[in-house]
């Protein structure tokens, strides 16, 4: 440990014996168990950061997927949802409940997990306990009421004009988990004990769509809230298994089925239907079921490869790996070898490519070296040639994150999760086009290539780059000669995911920036 | 009770006094320190996450002060900025002021905007690399570079020692491109 390591260890064992960990937790363990458990029910129900792009919950085929006809609050929602009262035609254990408004909704304080049942009667909504005891709700002026649960978490209850039918919301930046009662829980408030046989009434679904035309459903645990598989429906209908929680694996199916054995013994059938996925518990499974298997396509066979051709044109988009869990792994942006751009310039959302400046080859080195604490130890080498500095925006209202930094000459990849901490990647970069066509790429290991951040734009960063065209690579097949005519061209990439959750992204965006002079 | 409830409990009892200590290597406050802490134990218990033990509950709350402390900083960013001219201000006025204040390295700590703050714990602290201060704190490696350098350089004018804030010379010669593949 270096010198200043070593006094900032001093200052923390100083400040370790000071503070006391003990009178942290007595003020706010309750506090923060409260926020994991909130978070962790919004998790599972998928309404958590970049998940809340769409729930997938939607009855299909014989069986009831879970959650059908959910309602989930969340802070996030500004909007009420219109939920029914409606028993789902389900052939899941009829509702246990003896309730004075008719089959309920189960409003489920995640900080505890007591659920406390709604109803309607007439235009009036009412609430009571498992047991049956009346709770007592706050009127408001407009005819609603709030349901104000033990967390001090509340929720919003508007009745309807037609018997049956409310709104349930939640307000006061808390989050609450609205459940079909009968499906959810028996009449001693205990979660319902899946059979074989049964629909999964103890996971949840949570599914996002790609840019790409993909769907992908994860299915969560309710009683912990982790992922137990997830399920991608690539743009051309096929459907691959991404993610195995530990314990979990595939069972081969003659018939193409996706069949995952659980730790416990018990199978669970997955099915992908229009915009749903659905779940059955099979039984117990007979024999081993060790299998290696990670990936399985089910029916047709997925395409060989992400990449885009030129034929692929502006929708080409990479396909992201369906696995959450891979490390670091890195998604080539498409604007690689042969892409083919549609226009001059496009985004596919959130990040745009925006003006470029020409500079003269001192002014680009000047910019560069201008940028470190100590110019004179930066050396950087230029040809002579100008050098374009391009701005890159993003959309400040993105996931709330503010983005932007010296990222590199990057390509604008994306990046997988799996370091247990969200992942943010940008990247930006130039690369030659002829004919709308990418001919040369920028090669990573030819110096003096760099960008930065710019100190004025909080949600931005400037692309530069001194001796551009030396730093670039030949595509294969294409003669040098075509450079002479190669427009450069910024692209640009950005995408979040967390951990373990859905990929938000990549977005991308491009402008053919033109030649010296033209600005 | 939830799974993860005993090992939070846990954690909260009995490590909290060093994570507090660690957020506020970072912070330089108390009462910040203990909002980042409980931010960061809202965010790596939050995930998912079925911890077997408190050891490594700890890794990864630990792991996860730094990135709430950035992510704090980035959300009132426009105010930090004054903020941070002010305190770069105080610092060198320190310097002239008190010697005994600027030799303590909290002060010289807090002498630094909150990014190159964050940079310098985990760089002389944790030891970690440029690409691992990186990837903690969603920055690129170019970036990381810059705050260590320029943080070493109003270091060593406040702590009066030479700072050699990075495992090499800073040099704009390309790094390792994560967007570079074969």
């Amino acid at each position: 440990m270096s010198g200043l390591g070593l006094r900032l260890d001093a200052a923390l064992e100083e400040d370790e014996l000071r503070l006391s960990g003990v009178q942290f937790a007595n003020d706010r363990f309750d506090s923060v168990r409260g926020r994991i458990a909130r978070r962790r029910a919004a998790r599972a129900a998928g309404m958590g950061g970049a998940s809340a792009l769409g729930i997938g919950a939607v009855a299909v085929g014989a069986w009831q997927v879970p959650w059908v006809g959910l309602v989930y609050g969340t802070s996030d929602a500004q909007a009420p949802v219109v939920c029914t009262t409606t028993t789902p035609e389900a052939e899941g254990p009829p509702a246990p409940l003896t309730s004075p408004e008719g089959a309920p909704l189960a409003v489920v304080d995640t900080a505890t997990w007591t659920p406390f049942f709604v109803g309607q009667k007439g235009t009036t909504v009412h609430a009571w306990t498992h047991d049956g005891v009346p709770v007592p709700l706050e009127p408001r002026a407009d005819g609603s009421a709030t349901l104000t649960l033990p967390s001090g978490a509340t929720a919003l209850l508007v009745p309807g004009a037609i018997e049956g039918e409310f709104e349930v919301s939640d307000f006061d930046d808390k989050i609450v988990m609205v459940l079909p009662a009968q499906d959810y829980i028996d009449a001693a408030g205990t979660p319902n004990e899946p059979e074989p046989g049964t629909a999964a009434t103890d996971l949840a679904v949570t599914g996002t769509d790609g840019i790409d035309g993909s769907r992908t459903w994860t299915v969560i645990r309710l009683s912990d809230g982790t992922p137990l598989v997830s399920v991608t429906r690539q743009a051309d209908g096929a459907t691959v298994v991404g993610y195995l929680s530990a314990g979990a694996s595939l069972v081969p199916s003659e018939a193409g089925d996706i069949l995952v054995a659980l730790e416990d013994g018990r199978t669970l059938s997955v099915a992908v239907a229009g915009e749903a996925l659905s779940l059955l518990y099979l039984g117990k499974e007979e024999g081993g079921t060790e299998t290696s298997v990670t990936c399985v396509t089910v029916t047709p066979e997925p395409s060989e490869s992400p990449s885009a051709s030129p034929s692929d044109a502006v929708g080409a988009l990479p396909t992201l790996s369906p696995d959450p869990r891979a490390t670091a792994s890195e998604v080539s942006s498409p604007f690689q070898c042969d892409y083919v751009f549609a226009g001059t310039e496009g985004s596919t959302g959130v990040v745009t490519v925006g003006d470029t400046t020409w500079l003269s080859s001192q002014e680009g080195v000047d910019t560069i070296r201008s940028f470190y604490a100590d110019p004179d130890s930066v050396s950087v080498n230029a040809s002579g040639d100008d050098v374009p500095i391009t701005k890159v925006h993003f959309d400040p209202d993105w996931h709330g994150l503010e983005l932007g930094g010296a990222t590199g000459p990057y390509d604008p990849a994306i990046m997988g999760g799996g370091d247990g901490a969200d992942s943010v990647s940008e990247g930006a970069m130039y690369v030659l086009a002829a004919n709308d066509v990418v001919v040369a790429t920028y090669d990573g290991a030819a110096p003096n290539h760099e960008q930065y951040i710019d100190r004025d734009e909080i949600l931005g960063l400037d692309l530069i780059a001194v001796n551009l065209r030396d730093g670039m690579t030949l595509c294969d097949g294409v003669d040098e000669g075509v450079l002479d005519d190669a427009e450069v061209v910024a692209v640009a990439g950005v995408s979040v995911s967390e951990w373990l959750g859905p990929v938000d992204g990549p977005y991308y965006g491009w402008r053919f920036i033109g030649e010296p002079g033209d600005s | 009770m939830a799974r993860w409830e005993p090992i939070l409990d846990e954690v909260m009892r009995t490590r909290s006094a060093r994570l507090l200590a660690y957020a506020r290597l970072l912070t330089g406050d108390d009462a910040e320190a203990q909002d980042v802490l409980q931010d960061a134990l809202v965010r790596a218990f939050s995930r998912g996450r079925a911890f077997d033990n408190a050891n490594l509950a700890e890794a990864y709350v630990r792991k996860a002060i730094p990135s709430v402390f950035i992510d704090g900083i980035r959300k009132r960013r426009a105010a930090e900025r004054a903020h941070d001219k002010d305190v770069v201000l105080g610092g060198h006025h320190v310097l002239d002021a008190d010697r005994e204040v600027v030799l303590d390295v909290r002060a010289a700590l807090a002498a630094l905007p909150p990014q190159e703050r964050a940079c310098v714990v985990l760089r002389f602290y944790d030891d970690l690399t440029v690409p691992q201060i990186a990837a903690q704190l969603k920055l690129a490696e170019g970036t990381v570079k810059r705050y260590l350098s320029d943080a070493s350089g109003r270091l060593a004018r406040i702590l009066g020692e030479r700072i050699d804030a990075s495992e090499e010379a800073v040099s704009v010669v390309v790094p390792a491109s994560r967007g570079a593949r074969s």
